[in-house]
């Protein structure tokens, strides 16, 4: 099946690439949704020539969150997903690239080829299918530009199609606007809901259950679609304190799962509908 | 399988993974029982304190190499995916040098001395050992024995690998300790995308006959007369890269060594000519 995202200029504009060694290249959907991943756009990351590729995967990572936020050690590009997993986005040629998309980015003038405007990184696990996703970059968090809307929610779905996922692994931190995204994919399990183990507790580790039309509502397809469960509670993104009384109940053996997507709320933060079962 | 139980003498194994890998891992690892209370749900507030050791660990490790990990680092790339393994102590018999460098925030439960980090990789029996420390390595003579060799094992063990991949820098210690699985077959020499581009990253074979040999004698002799790579010469690990990328299948042999002012490491002899 095709995508077709409700923004057409995302893939009218960009074009996906892939970060991977040659291994894990060769058990990877390279036509997810039926759009070609182009030869020069697949970079493997134990090769010289990819290097210049990769510093853009730093510059667009330091971009997306800013100096507030958790800029990954290139090291731990490499280690924690490259190898390991891959990396999967979408870039725009870099004579192409929009003045404000080139200044956000810091992409030198003496830059050719492609340039990474958005990216998901995903670590395997041990069951097969099973993916740890763990940074979701999109340059539309920096850069206001109606032609990036959308390029997030896209750039999870095709990656995790690419990476043939069949259930995903991560960790958000309750107020993010992140969750958002990625609650299109339906009713998250909640795995923990405040975890020391992060550098930030506020943070809820979640599994998604992955099919088609899971993916299709997360790209924005007005063919996707998804189900959640009706909302027993509320949970407010800076109420720590009821975060903890949910992982207690966890703890306990309770499960909750997503009943929505978070909500805003004026004057910041968001609200969260769960449902307990 | 251990050779020489008394390099553990008070130490005992532990585990940090969630419960769907726990259930998938070897029960007993080196023939060594995990303790129950050693072992770690990263999901689980309980388990912040151990863990916020480990982080502890690696800042004394890592810290001064700037290659420390941050705290998400470890849940997003290691825990949730992975695991992270090694050998503890009980509080109450850390030396007491040790706690000097390294306050205890408690003084009761387990306090790791060595840790190893692995990741599933994408084929199948395949997996990344991708942080390899110990105490003895930032505080030599403070801590027991070097613990890096059993905990490498103890990972492979532990994940039942029929090859495991490493990373490191050719400066590294850690070198070492995975040569004691010599031959390694070298992926990659010279590593622009990593933070030190003089990095290496290298496979092996992790079966139980090669966990015996690396535990038995992990200095071993050469069996051929290797090529010595001058592992501080940049231009040397870059040609060594492009011979890799033009098709060549070069191994390590063994564990770095000085030779005159230089620290070099044994390559299969047919793997490289100097240009």
């Amino acid at each position: 099946m095709s995508i077709a995202p409700s923004n057409p200029l995302l893939l009218r504009q960009l074009q996906p690439f892939v970060v991977g060694t040659a291994d894990n290249v060769g058990c990877f959907d390279m036509q997810p949704f039926g759009l070609r991943v182009e030869d020069t756009h697949v970079f493997d990351p134990l090769r010289l020539a990819s290097a210049p590729f990769l510093d853009r995967l730093c510059a667009l990572d330091a971009a997306a969150f800013g100096p507030e936020g958790m800029p990954m050690p290139r090291w731990i590009f490499l280690d924690g997903g490259e190898l390991t997993g891959g990396v999967v986005g979408f870039g725009l040629a870099a004579d192409a690239l929009p003045a404000p998309w080139r200044e956000a980015l810091c992409v030198p003038d003496d830059h050719v080829g492609l340039v990474p405007v958005s990216m998901y990184i995903a670590i395997p696990t041990a069951e097969s299918g099973a993916w740890v996703g763990h940074n979701l970059s999109s340059l539309a968090a920096r850069v206001r530009d109606p032609a990036l809307r959308g390029l997030g929610s896209l750039t999870k779905a095709v990656a995790l199609r690419l990476l043939r996922t069949r259930t995903q692994i991560g960790a958000a931190q309750w107020d993010s606007p992140a969750l958002r995204v990625h609650a299109r994919l339906g009713a998250l399990e909640v795995i923990s809901a405040w975890t020391p183990a992060h550098g930030k507790p506020w943070t809820v580790t979640y599994r998604a259950r992955i099919d088609e039309p899971a993916l299709l509502h997360l790209a924005r397809d007005p063919r996707g679609a998804v189900d959640f469960p009706a909302p027993s509670l509320w949970l407010a993104s800076d109420d720590h304190a009821a975060m903890g009384m949910l992982q207690d109940r966890i703890e306990a053996g309770e499960r909750f799962r997503f009943a929505g997507r978070p909500e805003p709320l004026e004057g910041g933060g968001q609200r969260i509908p769960l449902a307990e079962g | 399988m251990l050779s020489d139980a008394r390099a553990l003498e008070g130490l005992s194994p532990y585990l940090v993974a969630t419960p769907a890998l726990q259930a998938r891992l070897t029960e007993r690892p080196l023939g060594l029982a995990v303790p129950r209370g050693h072992c770690f749900d990263p999901t689980r507030r309980a388990s912040a304190p151990f863990l916020s050791r480990l982080e502890q660990l690696d800042q004394v490790v890592s810290g001064p190499l700037a290659m420390a990990m941050p705290r998400w680092a470890f849940y997003d790339c290691a825990e949730l995916p992975g695991l992270v393994c090694g050998f503890a102590s009980s509080a109450g018999s850390v030396p007491e040098r040790l706690r000097e460098v390294w306050p205890l925030e408690a003084r009761n439960g387990p306090v790791p001395l060595s840790m190893c980090m692995a990741v599933p990789m994408l084929q199948r029996d395949r997996w990344l050992a991708y942080v390899l420390c110990d105490l003895h390595e930032a505080l030599p003579g403070a801590t027991p024995p070097p613990l890096r060799i059993p905990s490498l094992a103890l990972a492979c063990d532990l994940t039942g690998a029929r090859r495991m991949q490493g990373v490191t820098q050719w400066s590294s210690s850690k070198l070492a300790a995975l040569a004691s699985f010599a031959p390694l077959s070298l992926r990659a020499a010279w590593v622009p995308a990593h933070s030190v581009p003089a990095t290496c990253v290298v496979e092996f074979d992790a079966g139980a006959a090669a966990i015996a040999d690396a535990l038995a004698a992990p200095q071993r002799e050469l069996a051929a007369r290797p090529r010595w790579l001058d592992v501080g010469d940049p231009s040397a690990l870059e040609m060594l890269q492009r011979e890799l990328e033009a098709g060549a299948e070069p191994s390590i042999l063994g564990a770095p060594r000085r030779r005159g002012g230089s620290r070099v490491v044994p390559l299969s002899p047919e793997a490289w000519e100097p240009a």
